[in-house]
């Protein structure tokens, strides 16, 4: 299943070139976000300005976040596998499903809310782009479920677990 | 008492339900002036009366108009309030120390003029609609005030008075009080031209409608403006656009509800049936869960009045199509006229717009070109000024 980056890397590309026309909130955010759209006709920053809204940012903040956002990611086998940014209209992988969540890109606090929050941090420190990344839905899911001492100790037993 | 029985039978012989307990009833002129604006604020500007059906009697209007007030709850206007109650005019008239209004139909000669508080006259409203189109049964009584010389002073009903006598007519019907005060003419003329209910765009549409269908039906000439209203009538019903009065909320938002009818009769005159229809048709087509946006019909208006492609049909289908694709949300009408707008604004740092229907007809315009396909001959929109046209470009995917 998760095999299909190919033509998946393909669409995403093609969705990039040939972008949804229309003025929809749901797939441009709002009537700013659009306007936005009309000029970039970057869909990688119609989910960054999206983050804006979430968290307040300041436009130095978008472009910090903007720029260290990777289009896609590598993963263990040495596959790239672009990220389905568009939002509604501009969705490739629209059905749930392994592909889905090896091309959808969730941000993620790296230091967790929580963890950040014990800290001390405040949250306009949990927040700022320096603290959210980019990454593939099936790395999140992991990575919600494990911290890093957790991950060290389990992971080398895994590929035992399987068949063959 | 002698309120209508379905008023009693469910608000209580003294209005219970609508006025709240006697004892804390105020009179109206009693409140402050900030009471009083508090409570007219809240008072419906109107309200609808279709769902009583086709004569519903004057008890059945009431009943509803005092319903929706106390459904407002706390903010009834009337709520608290002491309305004064007379069993008839003649009592009200004792009661007041006033005189009442006599009718009879009098004579023109005992007529004079109070020039103080009248205005003077309006030759072409005489002759084009009284003289040019006289039936005696448009004659509606005057009002005037008779003198206890036997003079009468006439308060409304100047031009109809003297439209008659061009017509050689010299006695006409008058509603009258018996006085020597001239109070009672700049009252009587206040009433009548300051106090009442203007006739609304909407009242005058639906009257030229109705009347436009009478005359068909009685084999009479239709009025030129009766047959536009007719016309336009015919296209918005076809369309299932719902024409309403300016603040009737009865219908919702979520239909092709047009309450800006006198506008749209504007542009409908300007621009002439075949374009008029052709953008009432288009805009209706594009948003069919939206209110109904004159604007937008304005600037399509401006837009095909320039246009020579070869098949109208065509063009009007590729119009529909780029605009869709722009705006695919069927209840996104209000968004068409506003972005176009916005832009040019922003563009051409100004606040407000001249030109309205050029500007929309340009980002339609743009749009279409930008986004249909189709091998269509555009041509480009006029500008009233050239040398101080705006010049913008609409925010689009291209």
């Amino acid at each position: 299943m998760c095999n299909d980056f190919e033509r998946i890397n393909k669409l995403i590309q093609e969705q990039k070139d040939a972008p949804f026309r229309g003025l929809d909130d749901a797939t441009y955010i709002n009537e700013s976000v659009w306007r936005d759209f009309t000029k970039h006709k970057d869909l990688k920053r119609v989910r960054v300005l999206q983050l804006k809204y979430k968290y307040r940012w300041t436009d130095e903040q978008v472009d910090r976040m903007y720029a260290k956002s990777e289009d896609g990611w590598l993963d263990g086998v040495g596959v790239y596998r672009l990220f389905d940014y568009g939002k509604g209209e501009n969705k490739v992988c629209v059905e749930d499903g392994v592909d889905r969540q090896f091309h959808e890109p969730q941000h993620d606090h790296i230091v967790s809310r929580s963890e950040a929050k014990a800290l001390g941090w405040t949250d306009k420190e949990i927040n700022d782009p320096s603290n959210i990344q980019y990454i593939s839905a099936v790395q999140n899911i992991v990575k919600t479920y494990l911290n890093k001492e957790q991950w060290a100790a389990v992971s080398p037993t895994i590929a035992t677990l399987f068949k063959g | 008492m002698a309120y209508p029985k379905e008023i009693t039978d469910f608000f209580g012989n003294d209005l219970f339900r609508l006025l709240g307990p006697k004892a804390d009833r105020r009179n109206w002129h009693s409140l402050s002036f900030k009471e009083q604006q508090a409570r007219i604020k809240n008072i419906p500007i109107y309200i609808s009366t279709r769902k009583l059906g086709k004569a519903p009697t004057y008890a059945q209007i009431l009943y509803e108009v005092f319903n929706q007030l106390a459904l407002l709850g706390d903010k009834n206007p009337l709520m608290g309030i002491d309305l004064p109650y007379y069993d008839s005019l003649g009592d009200a008239s004792v009661e007041l120390n006033m005189p009442i209004l006599n009718c009879d139909l009098e004579d023109v000669s005992q007529f004079v003029n109070n020039a103080e508080t009248q205005r003077d006259v309006f030759l072409a409203h005489i002759l084009l609609d009284i003289v040019f189109q006289f039936q005696p049964g448009l004659v509606f009584a005057g009002v005037g005030r008779k003198d206890s010389a036997g003079r009468i002073f006439v308060n409304d009903a100047k031009h109809r008075t003297l439209g008659c006598m061009i017509l050689g007519i010299n006695q006409v019907p008058l509603y009258y009080i018996e006085s020597d005060e001239t109070y009672w003419d700049v009252q009587q003329y206040a009433a009548i031209n300051i106090n009442s209910l203007q006739c609304s765009e909407f009242d005058r549409y639906r009257i030229r409608t109705q009347r436009a269908r009478a005359c068909i039906t009685a084999g009479y000439k239709v009025d030129p403006e009766d047959q536009i209203a007719l016309d336009m009538f015919n296209v918005f019903d076809s369309m299932g656009i719902i024409v309403a009065e300016r603040g009737d909320t009865s219908i919702g938002t979520n239909a092709k509800v047009l309450t800006g009818i006198g506008n749209m009769t504007t542009y409908w005159r300007a621009y002439g049936k075949d374009i008029a229809t052709r953008a009432i048709q288009i805009n209706a087509q594009m948003f069919p869960t939206s209110m109904f946006q004159t604007a937008n019909c304005w600037g399509l208006m401006e837009f095909l009045k320039h246009q020579t492609h070869s098949s109208e049909m065509e063009l009007d289908f590729e119009i529909h199509k780029a605009v869709k694709e722009l705006l695919p949300r069927d209840n996104s009408g209000g968004k068409l006229h506003s972005l176009i707008k916005t832009a040019c604004k922003e563009q051409n740092d100004i606040s407000s717009l001249r030109w309205e229907p050029v500007v929309i007809a340009e980002g339609i315009h743009q749009l279409v070109k930008a986004y249909s396909t189709a091998d269509l001959t555009l041509n480009d929109v006029k500008w009233p000024e050239p040398k101080e046209r705006y010049t913008f470009a609409l925010d689009l995917v291209q």
